[in-house]
């Protein structure tokens, strides 16, 4: 696996949220250096500031102190616009539940992840079935998306990810609202995009996942361990 | 679930390795633009809430489409009226009583001083009786005026002559009729008719064309009707001979000053002629373009502030149903703008969409709404008489009204939309 700048590194993040009470320390001092190729795990109680740490990463949120490197960019020094502009290239995101336009075929929310990109509409429809295809969700694409099971929910949310060759997949969760079964096959489509050279992060709060990993993290109270 | 697995395909689309088949084939909807695809998904979201929108913007745009058009109908009647009264005229015409209780009538005589005293104007009188409808079956109005009458008013002759000055001079038994009562009674230049038993042949036919004179309250009797026969008022008439004062009664005097003189000038001049105390004439009034529109004047005014209040008042109502409408759409659609900003949508892209969609709701609301108000006026312009008209550009402000309708009431929407950080909208997931 060859090993270039880091995709993302985490100089020092702290990051805070306003509350009643005062200022709620939710991440502290965390110092991260996710590698190209790799697989980061990060697991730990809820509320522990993995969903934080994760928008973080994927450019959603930006910390209180310290600094947020991706692909040798500063965070700090982007304005709205080039944050979008990497978050549209250079990063996939899956979510717990999946985030689908319900209304919309399997196919047609894959093709949403290009809603956004300009000048890559001749090539959006080959690259959102390859990616379909990927997840092995080929015969499904025109399936509405609130008649998919939730696994087959979930393997189209990951190829809607990955349409567009993200440098970072990061997954929040993506397990939490799936079966065994379901859970299994889709930790499978996350080994397989690896193997193939997608960089991965994901947090969740189930430990039995870490064998997914190459490297693991534990989260708590907003420390890194 | 394993073999499930298994089944996906081994090579993502990093190695460089060509496509060789689309898993699935694009939908007819691939073919619409991204954001009409947004736009339907928006709408069937919130099916009933948008159609609640429609129809309050619709109901607005159609109150402001009939609101221009009755005003346009108005102005046209304005135009319409100071046409029929003529160019650079003014009339004068004996009220019902005087100030002193006794009736004060217009006299031939009255028009002989305004001739002598305003040279280079054209002044002429008529006197109106209505003729017996036995004898023809009609009501029609006999006209015994000048030769100037025509012309001052400048009403277009269709055939033949009007009354010339040898007719009146000597009391010729000629008659210009107007063209309603040539197409009743199919009488053409040549023909002989019978008038109380008196015997004129019609010279020609005449357009006086004063429907809207005849309509008018405040100006009743400036308009000569629609079946109207001209003759020279010194002609023999058995009427006239009913009596000496009868005889030399007008019932108005037009004046037209020439294009080059001062309207109003010679309009003061006038006044002062007739109201001169020696004459005894207090019970006249005058007719004048602006008198004419006064009536017309007020009656804008009324319409403007009533029905564009209720317009003004339809139309804020559809705005604050779109702007609920798209407040709960924004709340509703959190995630989905969570998703959106994940995919690379900028804030403005964000506000963009809402701004889209409630222009797309407004627009087509003023277009449904014109077309309502379209009917509408059809259905007033063939079953009753009010005078409506609405052109290019009363058609045109309900359009671009709607547009900034959806603007003006999805602003504070979309920048509540656009103001949602990604990380706050995804947390709603």
């Amino acid at each position: 696996m060859s090993r270039g700048p880091p995709v993302v590194q985490m100089i020092g993040v702290i990051k805070t949220f306003p509350s009643p009470s005062g200022p709620v320390e939710v991440l502290r001092h965390i110092d991260l250096v996710i590698q190209p190729g790799e697989f980061v795990l990060i697991t730990g109680p809820s509320g522990s500031g993995k969903t934080t740490l994760l928008n973080l990463a994927s450019l959603m949120d930006s910390p209180t102190a310290g600094e947020v490197v991706f692909d040798g960019a500063r965070v700090s020094t982007m304005d709205d616009g080039a944050l979008c502009a990497v978050r549209k290239r250079k990063i996939g995101m899956v979510f717990q539940r999946f985030c689908l336009l319900s209304n919309r075929s399997a196919f047609d929310n894959v093709l949403f992840r290009f809603r956004y990109v300009e000048g890559v509409n001749v090539d959006a429809v080959e690259l959102a079935s390859k990616a379909l295809a990927t997840v092995g969700l080929s015969r499904m694409g025109d399936r509405l998306a609130r008649k998919l099971s939730a696994g087959e929910m979930q393997r189209v949310a990951i190829a809607r990810a990955i349409a567009l060759k993200p440098d970072l997949l990061v997954a929040d969760e993506p397990t939490g609202n799936l079966d065994a079964d379901s859970a299994m096959t889709v930790m499978e489509c996350f080994r397989q995009l690896n193997e193939q050279g997608i960089t991965v992060l994901m947090v969740t709060h189930n430990e039995a996942l870490r064998g997914y990993a190459t490297r693991h993290h534990v989260c708590r109270s907003g420390v890194l361990e | 679930m394993k073999d499930e697995a298994k089944n996906m395909s081994p090579s993502l689309q990093h190695s460089n390795t060509p496509i060789l088949h689309h898993a699935t084939a694009p939908s007819p909807r691939l073919l619409l633009s991204p954001l009409l695809r947004d736009l339907l998904d928006g709408i069937r979201a919130e099916p009933a809430r948008v159609a609640l929108s429609f129809m309050a913007v619709t109901i607005g745009m159609v109150a402001l489409v009939l609101l221009l058009a009755v005003l346009g109908g108005l102005r046209e009647r304005a135009r319409v009226l100071v046409r029929e009264l003529g160019a650079n005229v003014f009339a004068v015409r004996t009220a019902a009583t005087g100030e002193s209780g006794r009736k004060q009538d217009l006299e031939e005589k009255h028009a002989v001083i305004l001739r002598e005293n305003l040279p280079g104007c054209s002044v002429s009188a008529f006197q109106r009786y209505e003729l017996n409808a036995r004898d023809v079956g009609q009501a029609i109005s006999i006209i015994a005026t000048d030769e100037s009458l025509s012309g001052v008013r400048g009403w277009t002759v269709r055939q033949g002559r009007f009354i010339d000055r040898s007719d009146v001079r000597n009391a010729e038994r000629h008659a210009a009729i107007s063209v309603g009562l040539a197409g009743l009674k199919k009488w053409k230049p040549g023909d002989m008719v019978s008038l109380e038993n008196t015997a004129f042949k019609i010279v020609g036919i005449v357009d006086p064309g004063t429907a809207a004179l005849e309509s008018g309250s405040s100006d009743a009797g400036l308009g000569v009707g629609e079946n109207v026969i001209f003759v020279p008022r010194t002609a023999p008439f058995p009427r006239q001979r009913d009596s000496r004062e009868m005889s030399h009664r007008v019932d108005a005097i037009f004046v037209q000053a020439t294009a080059d003189e001062d309207f109003h000038r010679v309009l003061v001049v006038a006044q002062k002629l007739l109201q001169a105390p020696a004459l005894g004439l207090d019970g006249i009034s005058w007719v004048t373009p602006e008198s004419l529109l006064q009536g017309i004047r007020r009656l804008q005014g009324s319409v403007r502030v009533a029905g564009g209040s209720i317009t003004f008042l339809c139309l804020v109502l559809g705005g604050t149903t779109l702007m609920s409408l798209m407040v709960a759409n924004v709340r509703d659609r959190v995630v989905e703008i969570g998703l959106r900003r994940s995919l690379g949508a900028t804030a403005t892209d964000v506000a963009k969409l809402f701004v889209f969609e409630a222009c797309a709701v407004t627009f087509s609301a003023g277009v449904v709404g014109l077309v309502v108000a379209g009917l509408i006026l059809l259905l007033i312009r063939e079953k009753s008489s009010l005078l409506v008209s609405i052109g290019a550009s009363g058609l045109a402000l309900p359009l671009v009204l709607s547009i900034a309708m959806g603007v003006i009431f999805s602003y504070w929407p979309a920048r509540m939309a656009s103001r949602i950080s990604p990380s706050e909208a995804l947390r709603n997931e």
